[in-house]
């Protein structure tokens, strides 16, 4: 009895063993699979229970580009994604901890003496790590070789030994630009800013190209979806000694960024230390602003809740969106956080995988 | 001495031996099955020509087929680098134009002295012409072949002492005994052997991935047998 007992654990082990040995198990490791609904999700960071339906894929997100001089925030997190879609649209929900709401993006702060001093804090690389807001974005492929296997890795180019990309001179001017290989190589890049776009409700839906010269575009191969309307920008007044405007009242997430409802002219009956956002946003118009999302913060988690038609149809749609048009297609796409910084962000190797159930 | 004539503890003690000899296998297997094929996950039979990459090509274009491929973009990167090599790596038109652009979008930003991206390598940068030089020598150097032969060589011999020396105990006839010893052993040196010999024919890729295979399969059966001759195998009277 004794003896059988263990031949037959034996047996069991050795199944055991030759099931784990097969790769296909591996296969769907990376897939987060969207659910068919015949609801609307509210936009609103909180998660309804309609998101039960959907199963999470969990992403571990814990590489850097770059070190920065003065970055103190997170390097490791989990992120989970679901996804739900309906005949028109495609939901996502985002969440991930981060110990920290970071909105202060670059405040103008009323000095001891009366002045005004914009809040900076540049590193090595000329970007701020610490007056800025927290983001999250998607890459997508549309276009682009090579994406499937290395994930954003395929636009990134960071500067060489010589300071140089592309063999323009990059010293202090960045860590890194993002562009693709050749003419016609696209890639989506939705860009959910935490306080230029969260008040707002919508993503910055941007796409990379192949321009690597910043005599043709300052951003390199970034760039914004075509516009018709709307924007952020900033929120100096003309001898850029102060802020130009301010919010009618100062409350929640308005606070750091002045909307159209609450703009008006800046009055200076301020005490020393108190803030003035450092920008103004209003919604895009056009293909920048086909995207809706609404993030919340709540005990160190984001929620972020975001909604886009599965087939747009703005200016250069094809071009500079992601077009979910074969729902029986794998869609690779990456993620990457940032938290209170500019360019620096935590991100993962490879691409993930997007399928419809 | 008998293996099935030790105690309880003797044996359970062996056995955590030979199960982790054999987790360590595994692990070596999956290691050699990643780094020799085109995916990175799971379990994967290693591909001859990523093998014969590492061997027979310079380490550059061998890195690129194998322990780099998930870094480059499309395959018809590595051709273009291959080509160079194979044209005697000249610093010219071709190298400045061609094989940088790659190397600058699918290797510099962790083979850079000043990178700081998480897994940078700044010991091996690829950042100029003579960065690059230095990698394509075809197969292995005599620095490299040395660093890597000792190590493995002096580190499998301990692992294969011990478990040897446990399956020389056991109960089986001296004739499998025997077969499997000298297998076990003269693998290592073949396959070992083998590394510096693929610098001079491609042929040797299949003997280091045959003679590997049978290395890690003699060392499997030794652990299991041993295990099956310690709990299982019924007690037989010794000869006098």
């Amino acid at each position: 009895m004794f003896e059988t007992t263990h031949k037959k654990l034996f047996i069991a082990s050795v199944i055991l063993l030759g099931s784990s040995l097969n790769g296909n198990l591996q296969a769907a490791e990376n897939t987060l699979s969207s659910i068919k609904i015949d609801s609307t999700v509210i936009l609103d960071g909180v998660a309804e229970p309609l998101w039960q339906k959907a199963s999470a894929l969990q992403v571990k997100v814990d590489k850097l580009p770059y070190q920065a001089n003065n970055y103190s925030g997170i390097k490791e997190t989990q992120v989970s994604l679901k996804s739900l879609y309906d005949n028109e649209h495609i939901y996502f929900l985002v969440q991930y901890s981060d110990p920290t709401k970071s909105l202060q993006r670059f405040p103008w702060q009323k000095q001891s003496d009366g002045q005004w001093k914009q809040l900076k804090d540049k590193d090595q690389t000329g970007h701020s790590n610490n007056y800025y807001e927290d983001k999250f974005a998607f890459f997508w492929d549309i276009k682009a070789p090579g994406f499937a296997k290395k994930g954003c890795a395929v636009a990134c180019h960071l500067v060489n030994d010589d300071g140089k990309i592309n063999g323009i001179d990059q010293k202090g001017k960045t860590a890194g630009r993002k562009y693709t290989r050749r003419a016609g190589e696209t890639l989506d890049m939705w860009h959910w800013k935490s306080v230029r776009m969260n008040p707002l409700g919508i993503i910055d839906d941007q796409f990379v190209d192949h321009v690597k010269d910043p005599a043709v575009n300052k951003n390199w191969g970034r760039h914004g979806d075509s516009k018709t309307g709307g924007g952020y920008v900033n929120n100096t007044n003309k001898d850029k000694s102060g802020p130009a405007f301010m919010n009618r009242t100062q409350d929640g997430l308005n606070d750091f960024t002045i909307v159209p409802s609450q703009k008006t002219p800046f009055v200076d009956t301020f005490k020393s230390g108190d803030l003035i956002p450092g920008i103004m946003s209003e919604v895009f118009t056009g293909s920048r602003g086909d995207i809706w999302a609404k993030g919340n913060w709540e005990n160190g988690v984001w929620t972020i809740e975001i909604k886009r038609k599965l087939v747009t149809t703005g200016d250069k749609a094809n071009s500079q969106d992601v077009q979910f048009t074969d729902l029986s297609k794998i869609y690779p796409f990456a993620i990457s956080v940032f938290d209170n910084s500019q360019i620096n962000h935590v991100y993962h190797d490879g691409s993930l995988a997007l399928s419809f159930k | 001495m008998r293996l099935n004539g030790l105690s309880f503890h003797s044996k359970l003690g062996l056995s955590g031996f030979l199960m982790t000899i054999m987790l360590g296998l595994l692990s070596a297997a999956t290691l050699i099955g990643l780094l020799y094929s085109s995916s990175n996950s799971g379990f994967n039979i290693p591909e001859i020509d990523k093998v014969k990459a590492k061997y027979s090509e310079s380490l550059l274009v061998g890195a690129m087929k194998s322990s780099m491929y998930q870094h480059v973009t499309v395959d018809e990167d590595i051709g273009v680098v291959e080509k160079w090599v194979k044209d005697g790596a000249p610093d010219n038109d071709y190298f400045n134009d061609e094989v940088m652009y790659i190397i600058e979008a699918d290797c510099q930003k962790c083979h850079s002295r000043t990178s700081t991206m998480t897994g940078a390598i700044p010991s091996m940068p690829l950042n100029n012409y003579d960065d690059l030089l230095t990698y394509t020598e075809k197969g292995y150097s005599w620095v490299h072949m040395a660093k890597s032969a000792h190590i493995h060589l002096l580190g499998i011999a301990v692992v294969m002492v011990l478990v040897t020396g446990i399956f020389s105990l056991s109960s089986f006839p001296s004739m499998p005994k025997t077969v499997l010893i000298c297998t076990a052993w003269s693998m290592l040196w073949l396959d070992i052997s083998a590394w510096w010999m693929a610098k001079f024919s491609s042929v040797f890729a299949y003997v280091i991935a045959g003679s590997g295979a049978l290395e890690i399969t003699a060392l499997v059966l030794m652990c299991l047998l041993s295990l099956y001759d310690l709990w299982w195998k019924k007690d037989k009277k010794l000869p006098e």
